[in-house]
């Protein structure tokens, strides 16, 4: 029994409720402390997780305390329900439109991974399209009611150089629509691979058919997302990497897709992370094979800017331009950032002069070898 | 009124509804709506029921029998449970 962990070790616990290697632990969290840890557990998405945990004993709530959760995850489950309903919308608009897509992460997981829908909530929905149909598909959404939130540096730079663009419903919810799985310089890596070259792992949603993606690119969709993601780390993506482990998929298709685009390390430090923060034994012959790469100093330099007191976008802007295959590329990236529109610079309270003064600073840089 | 049908008039879920369940409740969102149903006490054993076709003394006796209470008494909230779900758009006739 814990008493009164601290919320992120209780979030922990919970986050890898029911896992085959978890090591069981019951908390018990006093009344005056409940509301602090679930107002947690509402923000890391984890109100089914905390909800089976209670069932389960293996969290302890006072009568009021598991009132408040479960009113939490019926907020929560309400939202989820919205997203798919969106979800499903912007899919069958894609498909009458003859676009090629693949849902990602929240919604697809739900109802191919987990035992229960319930259990994995989000809080956006997420959509990749082919880099050639991108602006096409902004175009397309904009009848639904879809805005951009975050103005480009210029015309047609997302659909070249980034991840992708957030797009912003007239109720405030968001499609993040994306062209590679993450941003910098491992997102766009991955992107030499083509991410439609597999069947797609179909589901019905509302009656509408929904193609999402396969087993093999979602399990290095997730690992990117949690070794990539936010820092600390979200624990739904370590929490999917571990279903996705249990449930098993083809390890040579990932093996064959990490080491073709350079992004072993982003598996590597993954699994370090499902080992610190869920506690779980990561064992067998991906695990051995990830272990035993040996980083780059690309790898060292790239991965600093995601995670840590290194963590910023102007890092993984300079780290880019060592992976992209052309100067031409390369230059035009530069002076995007550099000479970006007086629409994305007034986005952002800012002048030429500073920016093209940080620009001359992050140029300063040297490839690592 | 609406909502009250011919005897032997048959109900059922609409297919393309999307839904979740918790411990105490039932979430349902019909097409045409942006906001979610709460389902909660004997209106969850009514959408379960209601998964198949039944007219409503199938659907009383139904919920009657899986919350174990007496049916005649059960009539008037399963019957008004079945008519604000086929007004929300719901429940339709099979």
């Amino acid at each position: 029994m814990i008493r009164d962990p601290s919320p992120r070790a209780a979030l922990r616990a919970i986050a890898a409720t029911g896992l085959s290697g978890a090591t069981a632990r019951q908390l018990r969290v006093e009344p005056s402390r409940a509301r602090e840890l679930l107002v947690e557990v509402s923000h890391e998405r984890l109100t089914g997780l905390a909800v089976l945990a209670e069932e389960q004993g293996a969290l302890e709530l006072s009568a009021a305390g598991r009132d408040d959760l479960l009113e939490r995850h019926e907020d929560q489950l309400a939202l989820d329900l919205r997203l798919e309903q969106v979800l499903a919308e912007v899919a069958h608009t894609l498909e009458c439109a003859g676009i090629a897509y693949r849902a990602l992460k929240g919604a697809v997981l739900a109802h191919t991974l987990y035992a229960d829908p319930a259990l994995r909530s989000f809080g956006d929905v997420d959509v990749l399209v082919p880099t050639r149909d991108f602006d096409a598909t902004i175009a397309l959404l904009r009848p639904l009611g879809f805005h951009r939130r975050f103005v480009e540096p210029r015309a047609g730079f997302d659909s070249r150089f980034s991840k992708g663009a957030c797009l912003e419903g007239a109720d405030g919810l968001e499609v993040d629509l994306h062209r590679t799985l993450a941003p910098g310089p491992y997102g766009m890596l991955l992107a030499r691979h083509d991410l439609f070259s597999r069947p797609a792992r179909r589901f019905v949603l509302g009656g509408r058919r929904v193609e999402g993606l396969d087993r093999e690119i979602a399990f290095v969709h997730a690992c990117f997302h949690a070794a990539l993601g936010d820092d600390p780390p979200r624990l739904t993506a370590l929490r999917d990497i571990a279903e996705m482990l249990e449930r098993g998929f083809d390890e040579h298709v990932v093996v064959e897709v990490v080491a073709s685009t350079g992004c072993v390390a982003v598996l590597q430090r993954a699994f370090m992370l499902l080992r610190t923060d869920l506690g779980l034994p990561v064992m067998g012959d991906l695990a051995d094979w990830v272990d035993g790469y040996g980083l780059s100093r690309l790898d060292r330099v790239a991965l600093r800017t995601y995670a840590g007191a290194g963590r910023s976008y102007a890092g993984q802007a300079v780290v880019s331009l060592w992976v992209m295959p052309t100067i031409r590329d390369r230059v035009a990236y530069a002076l995007a950032l550099a000479f970006p529109n007086r629409d994305y610079l007034r986005a952002r309270d800012e002048t030429y002069t500073r920016r093209i003064s940080r620009s001359v600073h992050l140029a300063g840089g040297r490839p690592p070898r | 009124m609406s909502g009250v049908a011919a005897p032997g008039t048959r109900w059922r879920r609409v297919d393309d509804v999307l839904t979740r369940r918790t411990a105490r409740s039932v979430l349902v969102l019909v097409p045409e709506s942006r906001q979610p149903l709460v389902l909660a006490g004997a209106a969850t054993a009514v959408w379960d029921v209601l998964a198949h076709a039944v007219d409503d003394s199938e659907l009383v006796d139904r919920v009657a029998a899986q919350l174990a209470v007496d049916a005649q008494r059960a009539r008037d909230e399963v019957v008004s449970t079945r008519v604000a779900l086929q007004r929300a758009g719901a429940v339709v006739e099979a």
